[in-house]
């Protein structure tokens, strides 16, 4: 798995295209971490609308943001049993998990494959032939009503939000995010429920102030009794957490006051409309003369155990309207927190909004980016019975693959240590993808050398083709070429480990504990090939002096946190309150098996959440430690680099700041 | 937008009793024809108009021309209002939905949505998208009395 990247829709269609292989299917599924304990809802099947023969990503990925598949959701009880055994929900709580599932049909909803089921006299009103207003409550924001409207019936409709909806919708986020801090496994359900309404609406909000082509205004606050539409939940379920509850006749009292109020300022022939899906709403409405655009909510039952096309009908017009596989995944990941696609050969693509380590920040919602992991697929283990043996070959490496990679007639893989130079067999992997197809010439070009050991540790792992001369690419160069370039190390470490030498080479760090080295022997002349792609897929760092150390562990930021500060004190024997910055990451790698890179994230984690304080003192370089170093992935404009990382100096732990002495205290 | 309509192309209306508040005349011709709430007239209260041909998957040629009779013949203008309620629509939404479930409806290419690789036309399954489009406007109209509905 790849970590997570910030990604709009458009740049991660290529990736989602190149799941649709041959079947031109994909599983979809959904989770909330918390409530579905890191377990996946299945949400059915996504089947490319496609007869034709081009399979190839950037035809596929076109399709699908043209809206080219169908959405074949499952039946709703069989939906209903998998969510309550993910939410271990009592049996009488099957209904409020089937209530929560009927976000599933707002989000489908307000994507636009489905549309809200309007009062047939306000389907009569439509499409507005004059200029018409509508003011939407808060149901017509979350169930996709008020999408709808900006899509079908701007601009004769011009939207209006009144303040209040925008607070029923904070104040939704912040009920959701209060539960999610109390971290209680007890509200699973309200804690799922919570997460689509209040997340869900957002994003409709944000999309539309953002994304639509929409103006939304703003309607008269109305000052102070704002104030005063809020009241304490006392609802035994959230007792304790002081959650603010909206009263709900005055909150609906105060979107209708919007309307009569731009009613009230307007021209006598412009039409104000009241967008809800709210019956008492309406009434009070119709009742006050202001005309309801009334729908009614679409539930589960109306989406589950049916199938939905990327491409339908204009309501209007007639015309056809495509919603872009990406804009579904994009809205189920907000509104579950990760959305998941799948095909058969297990590899998938993953959308997070809300996770552990995920930030968000206001341009990712100005850009719609998400955050996405690329999952690779299971290859399959290499040929056995090949004369060779296989070094501690695991059963299953992660590898890449869409179509089977072709190998040249007569070779086998190579488990034999070779030896190159790193840093140019990720450019050779570069250039090769850039080209599609290189002449053995042209890649000892890029190589600066001769190319044989280059070509048999490629081979060796199909990372690139190589027959009679020529290096053809394929789905191993793409996806190692794309994790170089973008410093996605896990992915790099799956893709290495295809081959069957480092495969070997990792094999033998893993036979070893904590704190034990790697016998050189067996390596032999590949030792420094083979330590630097280990350092540099984070499972190795050398120590001068001492040997090769493995490095496995990769603890929780709490836990780290601990070690960081138990192995500051043991090194500071005379309790100077200082140690070295190389001193304190190389008994990380030695007693506690911690990569430098892990630590250096780690360090940065935990100092970030308040769980140690860091500070660093002295700012010359000590240079007597210019050979205690840790190889690392770096990227500069797309060009791999194999960067020597200073372990005693503190640029390294600490960007900007030359220390070399590290402070490491418990918070208070 | 569109750039090329099929040959076949529907459109679809949706009418209510019309009941005037006060009479009406018709000047058809030299003696003005008054219309009032005896009169049975409709008024038109959506008008849709269907740009694709969503038959032209269906592979089993009677499946396509039973589909095509329930929808075309069966909702004919000619026909009374009384025999074109919202329940013939609702008969022929069954019938798509029944062949769609069957799979036995290909992808065609659409006409109405221009692709900017010619080579690579897209495609859907047209019976599909006019079947979700008909059951929302059953949703809509499906309770209210007094609707027909008519192809044209």
């Amino acid at each position: 798995m790849s970590t997570p990247s910030l990604l709009t829709p458009t740049q991660a269609a290529p990736s989602i295209a190149g799941l649709f292989g041959s079947d031109g299917t994909c599983c979809l599924s959904v989770s909330e971490e918390r409530a579905f304990g890191g377990e996946w809802l299945p949400l059915g099947r996504i089947r490319l609308a496609h007869t034709g023969t081009d399979r190839s990503p950037p035809t596929v990925s076109k399709l699908l943001q043209r809206g080219a598949y169908e959405w074949e959701v499952p039946c709703r009880d069989a939906s209903v049993a998998t969510a309550s055994s993910l939410l271990a929900a009592h049996p009488q709580d099957r209904r409020r998990v089937g209530r929560a599932l009927d976000e599933v049909a707002s989000i489908a909803v307000r994507v636009g494959l489905l549309h809200p089921r309007f009062d047939s006299m306000a389907i009569e009103q439509m499409p507005f032939r004059r200029s018409t207003t509508v003011v939407a409550d808060t149901s017509g924001i979350l169930q996709g009503a008020l999408d709808f409207v900006a899509r079908f019936l701007h601009p004769a409709a011009r939207v209006k939000v009144p303040a209040i909806a925008q607070m029923e919708v904070a104040n939704l986020a912040d009920r959701f995010l209060q539960i999610r801090r109390a971290d209680s496994g007890k509200r699973r359900i309200r804690e799922l429920m919570e997460h689509l309404t209040s997340q869900g609406g957002q994003r409709a909000l944000l999309r539309l102030e953002l994304q639509a082509d929409t103006e939304i205004e703003r309607t008269y606050l109305l000052g102070d009794p704002l104030r005063s539409a809020f009241e304490r939940d006392s609802s035994s379920d959230v007792q304790g957490l002081n959650i603010s509850a909206p009263i709900r006749s005055y909150a609906d009292r105060l979107i209708l006051e919007a309307a009569r109020h731009h009613q009230a300022q307007s021209g006598p022939a412009h039409v104000v409309r009241l967008l809800t899906g709210d019956q008492g709403l309406a009434r009070m409405a119709l009742s006050e003369g202001v005309r309801p655009l009334y729908f009614t909510t679409t539930t589960a039952g109306g989406v589950f155990g049916e199938t939905l096309s990327g491409l339908t009908f204009h309501p209007f017009s007639g015309h056809c309207h495509y919603v872009s596989l990406t804009a579904l995944v994009w809205e189920l990941a907000t509104g579950f927190g990760t959305a998941r696609l799948s095909n058969s050969d297990s590899a998938g693509f993953q959308v997070s909004a809300i996770g552990e380590g995920l930030s968000w920040a206001p341009y990712h919602a100005d850009q719609d980016l998400l955050w996405c992991t690329q999952i690779l697929p299971l290859s399959k283990p290499p040929p056995a019975g090949n004369g060779v043996k296989q070094l501690h070959a695991p059963e299953h490496h992660p590898g890449s693959g869409g179509g089977p990679s072709t190998q040249s007639a007569g070779s086998t893989p190579s488990t034999s240590f070779l030896r190159f130079n790193v840093q140019r067999m990720f450019r050779v992997v570069c250039a090769i993808d850039d080209n599609q197809e290189m002449t053995t010439q042209q890649a000892e070009d890029v190589i600066q050398a001769k190319s044989a050991e280059y070509r048999r540790f490629l081979q060796s792992g199909r990372i690139a083709d190589v027959t009679r001369g020529t290096w053809v690419a394929n789905d191993r160069t793409r996806h190692l070429s794309a994790a170089l370039r973008n410093e996605r190390v896990d992915e790099v470490r799956d893709l290495l480990l295809c081959t069957p030498s480092f495969a070997a080479f990792v094999e033998h760090l893993g036979e070893l504990s904590v704190g034990q080295t790697l016998d050189p022997e067996p390596v032999g002349r590949g030792l420094t090939t083979y330590a630097t792609m280990g350092e540099i897929a984070m499972v190795c760092a050398s120590v001068p002096g001492r040997g090769i150390f493995p490095t496995p562990e990769c603890p929780e930021p709490e836990a780290f946190a601990d070690i960081a500060l138990r192995r500051f004190l043991a090194l500071d024997t005379q309790s100077l309150g200082l140690v070295a910055t190389g001193e304190w990451l190389e008994s990380l790698v030695m007693d506690e098996g911690i990569h430098p890179e892990v630590a250096r994230r780690l360090l940065d984690q935990a100092s970030e959440t308040g769980l140690i304080r860091r500070s660093t003192e002295g700012s010359t370089p000590q240079l007597r430690f210019n050979d205690r170093i840790v190889h690392v992935l770096r990227s500069d404009s797309g060009t791999p680099i194999v960067e020597r990382a200073f372990l005693y100096r503190g640029d390294y732990l600490i960007p900007g700041k030359a220390s070399v002495s590290l402070r490491i205290e418990a918070a208070s | 937008m569109p750039n090329d309509e099929p040959s076949v192309s529907l459109t679809l209306s949706i009418w209510r009793d019309f009941v005037p508040s006060r009479t009406l005349a018709l000047r058809l011709d030299e003696h003005p024809q008054l219309l009032d709430a005896e009169s049975g007239l409709l008024e038109e209260v959506y008008t849709w108009r269907l740009r694709e041909d969503a038959f032209a998957g269906i592979a089993d040629d009677q499946t396509r021309l039973d589909l095509h009779d329930r929808l075309v013949r069966a909702l004919d203008v000619a026909k009374p209002p009384d025999e074109r309620r919202l329940g013939v629509l609702a008969d022929f939404v069954s019938a798509a939905e029944a062949a769609v479930t069957a799979q036995s409806v290909s992808w065609t290419p659409i006409h109405g949505l221009s692709s900017d690789d010619q080579s690579t036309p897209i495609e859907f399954n047209a019976l599909l998208a006019l079947t979700v489009h008909l059951k929302w406007l059953l949703a809509c109209f499906g309770n209210r009395p007094g609707m027909s509905v008519s192809i044209r």
